[in-house]
């Protein structure tokens, strides 16, 4: 690619020197704050640096330009390395790093922080901030970046001594990605990087840090009694969070589901932990969520929950939420037992061990639960919801059908925030863990692009594939650069509907069909000549007719990020859908369900 | 959200690291999840690496555990207790500038005796009457003081310790 071997060229003057600095141990003991934040990214093992560089954090990018063991993707707004640090992170399965300046690249990281704060994603932020004697005194660029990141981080940093940066580099890294994984801001005056330390002896033992601890046991006798409920239950359901992923419990889980033949609803963040062809799968829960999924829960009387936060969007009105059901709640975060819903059997530990447990603890048991199984059915039945419309038009979900029939199965799926977002979640079939990025918690508008371009540098031989609107698509279109510089073959398919759909549906629902300030289509340029402008592949599809052959030619370019933007029906809505307010059960249809 | 009807005052301990940005932290954590703290005392332990705060939150019992699990999260906390229903010690201490004259400067004085509470300084036209113990005690003496008129008033929120003995037999 391009990037890398410009840099290439760059640290091969550099490669003399650094060989000399290891060769005598004494002059790699004694280093600046800037070397040692390096080291001890490389020290982890990381390859790839998301971010924009700027004065304050210059002597670390002086230092990182001699690394030849960190890639950096520059990116064309820091929000944009924030996200394509977080999807990095979610693909990867290991901390995505990300580098601002002090000041204007600080507090453009933000909303990337919150979003993987809000999705638990394993990111660090390390920016530079004014030196020392300037802090505080509104000097240029200066923000109060600990200050800004105390709500939306696991836990953040002043460095204000050089000694201190390889200890916090290292709690940084360990934080980030053990018990629920987190984001963790890093601030660097710029006198502490290029102040002088020595690098500590030994090796680092990441248990020994004072007011933090992972619990590695869960209580056996929760389990058991979870095991012997869900044994007996008549009507039970498992609702599946984003912690399967994270944990890696989806054959633990699978294992449990089939011994009791359960069925699986998922949330938004879930999908994909099990796979979404296996007939034990009901569906998305939720204001989008599916019938049968919605259904079931309110009907249930047994729900197991794990690896979910059972917030707002999962449980529509919380008084409502599987009435009828005794709730077990496996997570790792002791913090989510009662915060929403009081569980009857709380159970705090890691999913895959804790499910391992259950699984051993149903050895004897057998399924009965044949009758509820052709309840669901019927539900399934009833609540399929119809596609309908002729060829001239192009509806926004016969686009995702398309794409989910002409991806591979390893495609990754990154969207924006809205109406396309809940099209893939409902008609895309995600079949593994971690194969759709999206935006759950935050809720971030413009994510799904450069989420893409993290994506895709995290996973270079899998296809990636952005699902995404023309409102989302235009929050961080920039970041075509960025692509384009890497040569990285991202798809981009904008379901173009020239309004910010999901707010211009609930005016039509909910405010009588006020539409206010949510048509966009007025000055939003051709996103396929604005695409050749920067340098990548541009492909326009108005009709279904010309749907498979555009989207093929947008998968099969290699070059660099393909858009296609598809003019899809612009008046079409999401459905089904649960009232706000309104139990998950009472779910409308359609437009003239409401 | 708590009903109105079991909203109680519940006093916790918790031990923190004593480092910058801490304080910060932690109540920006109590404004932004909506807990109602009614008081916060924050002070250096013997070991000044750490500092000890007393925290009085107001709510029910759910909202309790809530605000003991989101702190026991933060990483700069060491511990959190819930001293509801330990035995615990319990102090406030309130600084309170009473308007006096010559007349009646005596019988504020002899006010304040009855409490326990000193004399903290005297003036032209004013005493300042240093009130320690439980709020329950403080309370009721600054509102015998009312009458003389208060003109400022400090306390420090009430701090609190449990009872070393109560810590032995729990083990």
């Amino acid at each position: 690619m391009a990037g890398s071997q410009k840099k290439e060229k760059a640290t091969t003057a550099m490669k003399e020197r650094t060989e000399e600095d290891t060769e005598s141990g004494e002059m790699e003991k004694k280093m600046s704050g800037a070397r040692a934040v390096i080291k001890g990214i490389e020290e982890q093992g990381t390859e790839v640096i998301f971010g924009i560089i700027g004065g304050a954090i210059m002597p670390i990018y002086d230092e990182l330009g001699k690394s030849e063991k960190i890639r950096h993707v520059t990116t064309t707004h820091e929000q944009g390395a924030a996200h394509a640090a977080d999807a990095y992170a979610r693909v990867k399965g290991e901390p995505g790093i990300v580098f601002a300046t002090s000041g204007p690249g600080a507090s453009n990281l933000m909303t990337g922080i919150a979003n993987a704060y809000m999705d638990s994603s394993p990111v660090i932020g390390f920016t530079g901030q004014v030196a020392t004697p300037l802090i505080g005194q509104d000097s240029f660029q200066e923000v109060d970046v600990r200050g800004m990141s105390d709500p939306i981080t696991k836990h953040n940093y002043l460095v204000m001594d050089p000694e201190d940066v390889p200890s916090t580099v290292r709690e940084a890294y360990h934080l980030a990605q053990t018990g629920r994984p987190g984001p963790i801001m890093v601030d660097l005056p710029k006198d502490v990087q290029t102040g002088e330390l020595t690098w500590p002896d030994g090796k680092y033992e990441a248990d020994e840090f004072e007011g933090y601890e992972v619990d590695d046991g869960f209580d056996e006798a929760s389990v058991s009694e979870l095991a012997e409920r869900l044994a007996s239950a008549e009507n039970p359901v498992v609702l599946i969070g984003g912690g399967i992923g994270h944990a890696g419990a989806s054959e633990e889980l699978m294992q449990v589901v089939q011994k009791l033949q359960l069925p699986v609803a998922s949330s938004l963040m879930g999908l994909g932990c099990i796979n979404s062809h296996d007939p034990h799968f009901i569906g998305m829960v939720g204001m989008h969520g599916s019938g049968p999924a919605n259904k079931a829960i309110a009907k249930a009387d047994f729900l197991l929950a794990v690896g979910t936060r059972l917030d707002d969007r999962i449980t529509g009105n919380v008084d409502k939420f599987a009435p009828h059901a005794e709730v077990a709640h496996i997570d790792i975060d002791p913090a989510e037992m009662g915060k929403i819903v009081q569980p009857d059997i709380p159970v705090v530990g890691d999913a895959k061990k804790v499910l391992a447990r259950l699984r051993d603890e149903l050895a004897g048991e057998k399924a009965d639960i044949d009758g509820w199984w052709s309840e669901i059915k019927d539900w399934f039945d009833r609540y399929t919801p119809e596609v309908g419309g002729d060829e001239s038009v192009l509806k926004p979900q016969k686009v995702v059908t398309a794409l989910n029939e002409l991806t591979a199965e390893e495609t990754i799926v990154t969207t924006g925030v809205g109406q396309h977002q809940m099209w893939a979640a409902q008609y895309y079939e995600f079949t593994r863990p971690n194969q759709l990025i999206t935006s759950g918690g935050l809720g971030t508008m413009g994510f799904g692009f450069p989420a893409a371009i993290g994506a895709q540098v995290a996973a270079p031989d899998r296809p990636v594939v952005s699902i995404t609107g023309d409102g989302s698509f235009q929050m961080n279109i920039q970041e075509l650069t960025t692509a384009v510089r890497e040569g990285l073959p991202v798809t981009v398919v904008v379901l173009r509907n020239g309004s910010l759909g999901m707010v211009r549906q609930w005016q039509q629902l909910f405010f009588e069909n006020r539409l206010v300030e949510t048509l966009i289509d007025d000055g939003t340029p051709s996103l396929a000549k604005v695409t050749e402008a920067y340098g990548g592949k541009g492909i326009t599809i108005a009709d279904e007719k010309g749907l498979k052959s555009g989207l093929e030619e947008a998968l099969n370019y290699q070059s660099g990020p393909s858009v296609v933007e598809c003019f899809v029906a612009e008046e079409e809505n999401v459905f089904p859908m649960v009232p706000a307010g309104a139990a998950n059960e009472d779910f409308i249809m359609g437009e003239n369900d409401a | 959200m708590p009903k109105q009807e079991d909203e109680q005052l519940h006093p916790l301990t918790a031990l923190v690291k004593n480092e910058s940005g801490v304080l910060s932290r932690l109540s920006g954590l109590f404004a932004r999840r909506g807990f109602n703290i009614d008081s916060l005392a924050v002070g250096e332990t013997d070991d000044p690496k750490y500092s000890r705060m007393s925290i009085i939150v107001k709510g029910d019992r759910d909202v309790l555990d809530q605000v003991v699990k989101q702190l026991n999260k933060q990483v700069d906390v060491i511990s959190v207790k819930d001293l509801s229903t330990t035995s615990h010690v319990e102090r406030e201490l309130s600084l309170i500038k009473v308007h006096a004259t010559t007349e009646n400067r005596s019988e504020i004085i002899e006010l304040a005796d009855i409490f326990r509470a000193k004399v903290a300084d005297v003036g032209k036209d004013f005493v300042i009457v240093e009130a320690t113990g439980n709020a329950d005690k403080v309370e009721a003496l600054e509102d015998l003081l009312e009458e003389f008129g208060i003109e400022e008033i400090a306390r420090t929120g009430r701090v609190v310790l449990e009872r070393a003995e109560k810590k032995e037999s729990d083990r």
